[in-house]
């Protein structure tokens, strides 16, 4: 019979059976740990993290895998790699007042890519990284590339509002203490939830105008006031992923506007908007876009913004430089030149606030000094980062207070 | 109900205006209700991203439908279907065709013509990564859902895993 001859370690080694490599191997580790006595026996253990300080980010990932969510957290000061938390499709993130807890809503199918869509609220303790308990959602969630504004908890930390999209708007009311889904509000043409207070949000609606939606304990709307138009969408729409210092929110706009809106009162109140673009970066061609294409800190007062010298429609281009403007005296301080092009920023909300800029394409993660506006450094291998979430300076006093 | 949905479709796409590319978005039509139509898309990782070049497309019926700069592209973004097993007009095997589409209106390079073409996700496989393709004109942000590029459009698809997009023809602009 004309059988293959089977390769074995015998046939390579005559005369030393498998079992005899195996023995041999054995005693020599045995040996030579024997030698290196002076290292202790050690245990295996699972890290536990301290609450996220201040120049800590979450980078989210959406889709690393295809159907899996990676969120990366990074400590800015050290460049270092804390730990990661993993989700489901396209996840979106909020946290608790006092960043103890992080809440991710994702969704699942039971065969991975196909079979019935779960939508839940996944918890998970900051410093284990462990789930901590899950509300199922109505599977009804907006599915995009993440926005920042999708999800929020409220500021007393008991209500976690969802965005819908079935295509028809409205949000989902999660009570995070009782654990269930109180109901749904419904925001026809508005979508988003820019929270300015226990009880309040704030939707960006298809016309140009913001929805302030009031609701109660029980997760019913009470008052839902819509202001008029601030911009024109057809002309010189705002992005969406507007920054806020405390009720005030900053929209940029594909043009280079910025439109100051004040939220704090039950219907939104536009402010005065100004350009940022004098006539030379007109004609430079120097627009803002990327994704997450705004920072602010409130202590320094400074609006930071991505730009690249584009043309109609490069609103999502990655940005070249990143440019920051006194809020106060609306005009330009400083251009930062970025090493490598990025599509999303992040500025710390601490007194000595570093500034992150994070690359889909790159997978990188760029640090600045936001005071010296010097370059750190940069981390790789970082997946697609869409998102940079931060802790704010409430959240870190909470949390510092509570140690 | 197919015949109405394009008709509906092609009404809306010819009555938009030019400059705000609105015109390669027209609407769509699910269960006989117009909807807001919402160019699908593309969670994904835009790396290696290709995208038209101003005043330029690969020509004709002979251009390369594998390229991003082809002609019927050009209001694209997510991954060619012809990367991806199937074709201009085909789902790949196993995957469902999204009843939904947006639409754009796409001037044939060795013709003077404009041609409506129906931008038409393949849904419930995981994304098939090959042939990015982001031509983001008209694009707006999501409140201005149905324009927003971003989104997932696999409404009505049982599975919203998005994998690919084809572009379908459907009918000369009047």
């Amino acid at each position: 019979m004309n059988r293959p001859k089977q390769s074995s370690i015998a046939d390579q080694r005559p005369g030393i059976s498998f079992a005899g490599v195996v023995t041999i191997v054995a005693t020599a580790m045995f040996i030579g740990s024997a030698a290196l006595a002076q290292i202790p026996p050690e245990k295996s253990t699972v890290r536990v993290l301290p609450v996220p300080g201040p120049h800590w980010v979450y980078l989210l990932d959406p889709l690393t895998n295809f159907m899996e969510a990676r969120v990366s957290i990074i400590n800015g000061d050290t460049l270092g790699f804390e730990g990661m938390l993993s989700g489901g499709y396209v996840s979106v993130l909020a946290f608790a007042p006092d960043y103890k807890s992080v809440y991710m809503a994702d969704t699942y199918y039971s065969r991975g890519t196909r079979g019935e869509r779960t939508d839940v609220v996944s918890a998970f303790d900051t410093t284990t990284l462990k789930p901590t308990g899950e509300v199922i959602l109505p599977p009804k969630r907006l599915l995009s590339n993440p926005k920042q504004y999708s999800v929020g908890v409220t500021s007393d930390g008991r209500f976690m509002l969802v965005s819908n999209l079935t295509p028809a708007t409205s949000t989902s009311v999660v009570d995070l203490s009782a654990k269930k889904v109180l109901g749904e509000i419904d925001t026809p043409g508005c979508t988003q939830v820019l929270l300015s207070g226990n009880r309040k949000f704030t939707a960006m609606c298809a016309d140009g105008s913001l929805l302030t939606v009031t609701f109660g304990d029980d997760g019913k709307a009470t008052a839902k006031n819509r202001a008029k138009p601030f911009f024109n969408v057809d002309k010189d729409p705002v992005f969406d992923q507007p920054v806020m210092i405390g009720a005030t929110v900053y929209f940029v706009s594909y043009y280079g506007m910025v439109y100051p809106v004040d939220l704090s009162g039950e219907t939104a109140k536009p402010g005065d908007p100004w350009s940022m673009l004098s006539d030379e970066d007109k004609k430079d061609a120097w627009l803002p876009g990327g994704w997450e294409l705004e920072g602010v800190n409130p202590g320094q007062g400074l609006l930071y913004v991505l730009m690249h010298q584009g043309k109609d429609w490069s609103h999502e281009q990655a940005g070249t430089e990143i440019w920051a403007y006194d809020l106060s005296k609306k005009s330009r301080v400083a251009r930062i030149v970025l090493p490598q092009v990025a599509d999303s920023i992040y500025v710390t909300q601490d007194d000595k606030p570093l500034l992150f800029a994070a690359s889909h394409d790159s997978g990188t993660l760029q640090v600045f000094d936001a005071t010296t506006r010097t370059y750190r450094g940069i981390m790789n291998n970082l997946g697609s980062p869409w998102i940079i979430y931060g802790v704010s300076e409430k959240g870190q006093q909470a949390a510092a207070a509570s140690h | 109900m197919d015949g109405l949905v394009e008709r509906l479709t092609r009404s809306v796409a010819q009555r938009t205006s030019r400059r705000s590319f609105l015109v390669r978005l027209g609407q769509i039509a699910m269960g006989g209700a117009v909807l807001p139509l919402l160019p699908i898309d593309r969670v994904t990782s835009k790396a290696g991203a290709q995208t038209m070049q101003e005043g330029h497309s690969s020509g004709g019926a002979s251009g390369d439908d594998t390229t991003c700069d082809y002609w019927r592209y050009c209001a694209f973004d997510g991954f060619l279907c012809t990367c991806c097993g199937g074709s201009i007009t085909e789902c790949p095997a196993g995957t469902v065709a999204s009843p939904t589409a947006w639409v754009g209106t796409c001037k044939h390079p060795g013709e003077a013509k404009e041609y409506i073409v129906a931008y038409r996700d393949c849904c419930g496989k995981a994304q098939c990564n090959r042939c990015m393709c982001d031509n983001n004109q008209g694009e707006m942000p999501i409140y201005r859902t149905q324009l927003n590029n971003d989104t997932v459009w696999c409404f009505g698809s049982k599975e919203m895993a998005y994998h690919c997009t084809t572009a379908v023809i459907l009918g000369e602009k009047a």
